[in-house]
């Protein structure tokens, strides 16, 4: 139960970074300052090192 | 699925397979320039050429390929059979690295995002089929390269 309840928490914090990410992606001033690429990196890490978790809460 | 990062001992039979896809869209783009993902460099970012053909790839197939892909294909496995839960999956990254492109030169550039679309549809099929992220990763080195090469500049 607490594994299902972590891996929704880590999806929903990955879908919310994934959103804003690609939301702002046409903002020069959010572009240059490189957290375009911060945004796809840490979202990648969350969803590929808790893909146990995330598998866990979707199944 | 986070296994199609895939780095093993086959990774130079990727890296060819990689350069040979990244060769044929440079072929597709000479012969289609529709299929473009690059917009007219800025001079202040040139400096960044670098970071663009390296950095960018690296990350964005990763993220794209390796964790959106899986994450899709998780969800859609739910409530569609496996066969076309990946069809979906390889499809929906595919839609979302576009829209990411289209969204970063300006909604209007529809070369951005026909390029970008047909690229991400290529890349995914490739990464699942051979189970790594290299050849994409290569690709996109090469296609991004060739890009700032020719004067243009690559934004992601």
């Amino acid at each position: 139960m607490l594994d299902k309840s972590i891996g929704r928490v880590l999806l929903l914090v990955a879908v919310a970074l994934i959103a804003v990410t690609f939301v702002f992606v046409n903002s020069e001033s959010f572009r240059t300052a490189g957290f375009v690429y911060l945004g796809l990196a840490v979202s990648s890490v969350i969803i590929i090192l808790s893909f146990g978790y995330i598998k866990n809460a979707v199944s | 699925m986070v296994e199609l990062i895939g780095i093993d001992a086959n990774w130079r039979e990727d890296a060819i397979f990689g350069l040979v896809i990244g060769v044929l869209f440079i072929v597709a783009n000479l012969l289609t320039p529709a299929i473009s993902l690059g917009v007219p460099v800025v001079l202040e970012e040139q400096s960044k050429i670098l970071i663009k053909v390296l950095d960018a790839p690296i990350l964005e197939e990763i993220f794209f390929r390796v964790a959106l892909l899986s994450l899709l294909w998780l969800i859609l496995s739910r409530f569609v059979p496996s066969n076309l839960a990946l069809l979906g999956a390889v499809l929906g990254q595919a839609v979302l690295f576009a829209v990411f492109h289209a969204n970063a030169y300006g909604l209007s550039n529809e070369a951005a995002l026909y390029g970008a679309l047909l690229f991400g549809v290529v890349a995914g099929a490739v990464t699942f089929m051979r189970k790594s992220v290299i050849s994409s990763i290569v690709a996109h080195m090469i296609f991004n390269g060739w890009i700032v090469s020719k004067g243009l500049v690559v934004l992601g």
